[in-house]
């Protein structure tokens, strides 16, 4: 059988070309940049070394924003799995109106972040929103909850982060369901097994290396998360509750001008994650090894 | 299917892809273009930026094309600094004076005395003449004023006995008069960190003799006194504000006014006229029902103030086309020209030009003439030098190289945020002194 | 019988879900502007209107936004498609030395934000010429996408059994028709999932699309939706609008498209 090396090179090479040329550039600029002292305005820049790093190290800011990044990533993250799987096991079963279904699951997916920010933003809206009419008028509160305010606005921001975001979990998710194999749902049944049974030990197994990488997958999309948390709250009032660590990182660069501060917080915000994906790594070896 | 390769597949979309990219960039090869950047989206003044200046240029400068860029502040703010590092920034743009002095002093600006001299120098009003005055010259000129201020249901307050108020006592008075639990609140300020950490307390402190730093050692000031009664006066205010108000948006504040959901907006300009027309109920729209009120003023200021919005057009020394953008904006102020842009938004794009502020023709345009107390209100308080640029303490402020990266920050904000949320003001206040102080150490702004 | 019930429950929480918002939506964008701030909200309109979408249609741009970023959309899918497909294979099907450290790399590109490399990227796109082209904007989102792609796309064919090419080519195939015929109907249902998350990347990008393009014939609709905003006036009833003519052909497409997701390509191909 031959299977040249030189063909899998040759496959990966246009990969590889782009993203050596447009990305890592850009990136290695960063490490580099993250190195000096830099007004955003100007084109000098003078070398201080590991300053900013150890000044992040005290920074009250930066560790807030890692508790706020981490908060927001991780629960939008179970929650977008729990929601997303439930849904994919459903959309996977034959019944009418499904194929319909189907297409309306993805709504929330597509429409661009701004006009869903601003749906979300509407309906919890605490004079002329839906969601306080509606809790009002079952009686569960009695005067119009602040869903934007500094008490919840954390809550509000991850619950439109999930509705924007678990389609995603649902299509990929329902992807891999539709290529197991049937026989081996026959074969279970057979053995008298209950839809639970089946699902423990038919399809966990089955979809857990596609899972293994949609964890890993959203968990960096989620802590990278900028545009949702931003156009939500970034310029608000209530920003310093949702300032998650690319908030705090955009922040320096673009509002405090400091480009240099930035690009070493962008710099700690991929350590994180490279350190967060190497034990999830060590956790998953089995999946990792499969997937 | 046939024996359609992967390799055809590939080729097919590269060259769908660069058949995309192509078209435009040959079209675009003989003609120089002219980038004119600005923050007045309206789709009318748009139009009549095209109709008027540019018709006019492209004739006088066959080789030219204009290219205008209509952004929010945010939006333009974002593509500056993109360009800025690329070194290749827009030939013409519209700024905020809190940031022109920053540019300035990192030599970025060209100076236009002679742009200035030819609009007028002498018949530019004085709230805006010297805003971009450095070392002896001109680096920037206003493209058009516009006033801020409360903008109150003035029947409201009168049905109360009540007069429009002059000190923080009487508007917290006032303030609770017009509440009513359940069906109104009486202001609401704009949740947003340009307003609320940067704009208003500016205002506060130049309406209580206070400013932003000490004046010789540039030493922030936000723990003094000034500041100090300002934040107990707002912690006040804020009970009578709707809960979720640090969530809404500035516009927000004004669809609540229209609406009657609040008696006063507290951040209200020109633009407030167009939600009044559009949402408030048909037979109050109208300026005996809504009508712009002056700010208190604190214990220890002398008259209340308000910010004074107006961006400065600007060339950088790095403009591909600087002298034809100086001939742009000489057509663009124009009278006849000027008049016209003015008109695309009354009232919100006022007259930098005394001459026209009086002028019968400025003053005939249709809203102009309906809403005539709103524009006789923003003379007077021109009159009574009420007004300072957003984000000013005191005129001086202009040369501040800082307070761009102040407001960017948030240290204000997140101190207001705090303290209208019922944190202790002086604990507060000496956080925010601590991290700002650390801020300016960092913009080598440092002199005490 | 509890099945079905189970079932249509679930169905009908989801509906609610997804459809809810999109609902409310509709619902705004058919409001004259005095009704949308009525309390209390009103879901079905008191009075129905098409002046929202008249005004969308006539005062803006926004036919052009929606074929330019379809356009983008779409020639983003095909490109990274093609090229993700290709490297996820070779990081399967081929052994070679530093195989894992190459899709590790990879990974690592995924965690940088791309929030933070515009600046520089702007300026590499700049010394290429190829500020305010759509080209620009394409191969950015494909460079996007593609580490997403590649993991997602490598995770499918993992789990494509290699017997199944090598009895192709044991039937004589060549590695190419083994691959077309076999492999790829059976990981259709992850590059379909694949080609979604790209089109909606493309789709919804507003960064690049503002810094990238300066011409108003060339802007995309994220950037058009946004200048909505930064109106005199915000005008609920139009953005609603325009949230309802994006969204409702992408549905129409969408359901047409999912019939690939369903099973029955290929499974059972592998006996024992």
């Amino acid at each position: 059988m031959n299977r040249h090396p030189l063909v899998g090179w040759l496959l990966l090479a246009p990969s590889l070309l782009l993203l050596g040329g447009l990305v890592l550039f850009p990136i290695l600029y960063n490490f580099w940049l993250s190195l000096y002292d830099k007004h955003a305005f100007m084109p000098v820049q003078t070398f201080v070394g590991l300053r900013h790093y150890v000044y992040f190290a005290s920074d009250a800011e930066f560790w807030s924003s890692v508790r706020y990044g981490t908060i927001y990533a991780g629960a939008t993250l179970v929650l977008q799995l729990l929601l997303g799987v439930s849904a994919a096991l459903l959309l996977n079963e034959a019944f009418r109106g499904r194929n319909v279904l189907r297409g309306v699951v993805l709504f929330p997916y597509m429409i661009p972040t701004i006009v869903a920010v601003i749906l979300w933003k509407w309906l919890l809206n605490d004079s002329y929103g839906l969601v306080n009419h509606l809790l009002m008028s079952v009686g569960l509160v009695r005067t119009p909850v602040a869903w934007l305010g500094k008490d919840h606005i954390m809550w509000s921001l991850i619950l439109t982060s999930v509705w924007q975001f678990f389609p995603f979990v649902v299509v990929t998710y329902l992807a891999r369901l539709q290529t197991i194999p049937p026989e081996l749902y026959e074969a279970a049944k057979v053995d008298g097994a209950t839809a639970w049974r089946r699902f423990v030990h038919v399809t966990l197994p089955q979809t857990a290396n596609v899972l293994f990488v949609i964890v890993l997958l959203r968990s960096i999309f989620m802590f990278t998360k900028f545009d949702t948390v931003w156009l939500m709250a970034g310029e608000g009032g209530v920003s310093r509750y949702v300032r998650t660590l690319p908030v705090y990182a955009y922040a320096r660069s673009f509002t405090y001008l400091q480009a240099g501060m930035g690009a070493a917080l962008a710099v700690l915000m991929f350590l994180l994650l490279v350190a967060a994906t190497a034990i999830y790594f060590r956790a998953f070896r089995d999946e990792e090894a499969a997937a | 299917m046939g024996q359609m390769s992967r390799r055809h597949f590939l080729a097919g979309s590269v060259a769908t892809t660069a058949l995309l990219g192509r078209a435009p960039a040959a079209l675009g090869q003989q003609v120089r273009e002219l980038q004119v950047w600005h923050t007045e989206v309206e789709p009318q003044t748009v139009k009549t930026i095209a109709d008027t200046s540019i018709a006019e240029f492209e004739k006088k400068f066959p080789g030219f094309k204009v290219k205008q860029q209509a952004l929010g502040w945010g939006d333009l703010n974002t593509k500056l600094l993109s360009a800025l590092a690329a070194g290749s920034p827009p030939d013409l743009t519209q700024l905020n004076p809190f940031m022109t002095a920053s540019l300035y002093t990192k030599k970025l600006l060209r100076p236009m005395d002679e742009l200035v001299r030819a609009i007028g120098e002498k018949d530019i009003h004085e709230a805006t003449l010297k805003l971009q005055y450095f070392d002896g010259k001109y680096y920037g000129v206003t493209h058009a004023m516009g006033a801020t201020y409360f903008a109150e249901r003035r029947d409201l307050r009168e049905q109360k006995g009540l007069k429009p108020p002059e000190t923080y006592a009487d508007m917290l008075t006032l303030a609770a008069a017009l509440t009513e639990e359940g069906k109104r609140w009486a202001t609401q300020m704009p949740g947003e960190k340009l307003y609320m950490g940067f704009v208003h307390p500016a205002e506060w402190l130049a309406g209580n003799n206070g400013s932003w730093v000490d004046a010789k050692t540039w030493r922030p000031q936000l723990n003094g006194k000034p500041m100090l009664e300002a934040l107990d006066y707002a912690q006040k205010l804020a009970k009578f504000m709707p809960a979720g108000w640090a969530g809404q948006k500035y516009l927000d504040t004004l669809a609540a006014l229209s609406t009657g959901k609040i008696a006063m907006a507290y951040l209200s300009g020109a633009r407030t006229i167009g939600y009044i027309e559009r949402y408030a109920p048909e037979n109050m729209r109208d300026s005996d029902h809504f009508q712009p009120m002056f700010r208190p003023r604190g214990p220890q200021g002398r008259v209340g103030m308000s910010a004074l919005d107006g961006e400065n057009w600007a060339v950088f020394t790095q403009s591909k086309y600087p002298n034809e953008a100086f001939e742009f904006l000489r057509l663009f102020y124009k009278k006849e020209y000027y008049l016209k842009y003015c008109h695309s938004v009354p009232i919100h794009l006022t007259p930098i030009f005394k001459s026209m502020l009086n002028d019968p023709e400025y003053l005939s345009n249709a809203r102009i003439k309906k809403w005539r107390s709103w524009h006789d209100f923003m003379v007077r308080g021109l009159n009574e030098h009420r007004f300072l640029p957003i984000g000013f303490t005191r005129p001086e402020d202009n040369v501040l190289p800082f307070l761009a990266e102040l407001d960017g920050s948030g240290i204000v904000a997140d101190m207001v945020v705090e303290v209208m949320g019922g944190k202790d003001p002086k604990a507060e206040a000496d956080r925010a002194q601590k991290r700002a102080e650390e801020l300016l150490t960092q913009l080598n702004a440092k002199r005490w | 019988m509890r099945r079905a019930l189970a079932l249509y429950t679930g169905g009908v929480l989801l509906l609610v879900v997804g459809a809810f918002p999109l609902a409310w939506m509709l619902s705004t964008s058919l409001k004259p502007s005095g009704e949308i701030f009525a309390t209390p909200p009103t879901l079905i309109p008191r009075v129905v209107t098409l002046e929202n979408f008249h005004r969308l249609f006539q005062e803006t741009n926004f036919l052009t936004y929606f074929t330019n970023s379809v356009g983008v959309s779409l020639a983003t899918v095909l490109l990274t498609l093609a090229v993700s497909s290709m490297g996820a294979y070779a990081l399967t099907r081929f052994t070679f030395a530093g195989r894992e450290r190459v899709a590790g790399l990879i990974l690592m590109t995924y965690m940088f934000a791309p929030i933070m490399i515009i600046i520089p990227f702007y300026i590499l796109v700049k010394q290429l010429g190829l500020v305010n082209t759509r080209l620009a904007l394409v191969l950015s989102y494909t460079t996007f996408c593609l580490p997403f792609c590649l993991w997602l796309l490598r995770s499918f064919f993992h789990s494509i059994p290699l017997e199944l090419e090598e009895a192709a080519l044991v039937d004589g195939a060549d590695l190419r028709r083994a691959v077309w015929y076999v492999v790829l109907p059976l990981a259709l249902p992850g590059i379909i999932a694949a080609g979604i998350f790209t089109f909606i990347l493309a789709w919804n990008d507003f960064l690049f699309a503002l810094v990238l393009i300066t011409s108003e014939e060339l802007k995309t609709l994220p950037v058009g939706v946004n200048d909505l905003f930064n109106a005199t006036i915000v005008d609920w009833g139009m953005i609603m609008a325009a949230g309802v003519v994006i969204t409702v052909p992408t549905i129409a497409f969408f359901v047409a498209v999912q019939r690939y997701l369903i099973q029955g390509w290929g499974a059972g191909g592998v006996k024992g």
